[in-house]
């Protein structure tokens, strides 16, 4: 776990990390969330839909957007205040590997708080989501 | 200078919709956290970052500690942006 103080943050910082959404991740997503709308399970009902499996919750990937803020960047003294345009631009399925990078775009100084766009694309490159999150530095 | 200070509130008005998630809130020179029940400290943080972003202008620690409403914010992007 990174952890970054809030004087340690530069504009354009950036970090990465992958993420594998796996059978095992989306069943305990449905659990938590009890989300249970069969696009997510059935993939007859997800191919009748234009898909060509079913799909992975979009808010499962947040829960890695959220991971990125707490463990990489800035780390162990966020405390995230906000997200703002969370997109979901493609479709994840089972066994995708997703890269999730963030880079920090604004600093506010008075109140130590970071500004950081985050960008997930598949393994083909393929942007599958943005977002951004506003995160104020607890030290 | 009055015509620039109400274009300058025009412009911020969203980010206030935005953060007290209401568009029909009534923002004005005198509005302040003691006439907006939702103003409160994650809010003012809120509120603040979106304006610098907008903006594109900085604040100082002793700058926010003596604005008392919207009108004094106003007035304070008005001396930043010249």
């Amino acid at each position: 776990m990174k952890s970054y103080t809030f004087k340690n943050l530069k504009i354009d910082q950036s970090s990465s990390c992958k993420v594998k959404f796996t059978e095992e991740s989306i069943k305990q997503f449905i659990s938590i969330s009890e989300d249970y709308s069969k696009i997510h399970f059935d993939k007859k009902y997800a191919v009748k839909r234009g898909f060509k499996d079913k799909i992975t919750h979009g808010m499962l990937l947040g829960v890695f957007y959220s991971r990125f803020v707490g463990v990489y960047l800035p780390g162990k003294h966020s405390l995230c205040i906000g997200w703002d345009e969370i997109k979901f631009n493609e479709p994840i399925y089972l066994n995708n590997v997703i890269s999730i990078k963030g880079k920090i775009v604004h600093l506010n100084n008075p109140y130590k708080v970071a500004t950081i766009k985050i960008k997930a694309t598949n393994q083909l490159k393929k942007i599958v989501s943005t977002a951004t999150a506003i995160v104020k530095l607890n030290e | 200078m009055k015509n620039e200070k109400k274009e300058i509130l025009e412009k911020i008005q969203p980010i206030f919709f935005k953060v007290f998630g209401n568009e029909n809130i009534k923002i004005d020179y005198d509005s302040s956290p003691e006439t907006i029940e939702q103003w409160d400290s994650l809010a003012q943080i809120n509120l603040i970052v979106g304006i610098e972003k907008l903006m594109k202008i900085k604040f100082s620690v002793s700058e926010l500690a003596n604005l008392k409403n919207v009108g004094e914010i106003v007035g304070l992007i008005s001396t930043k942006k010249k």
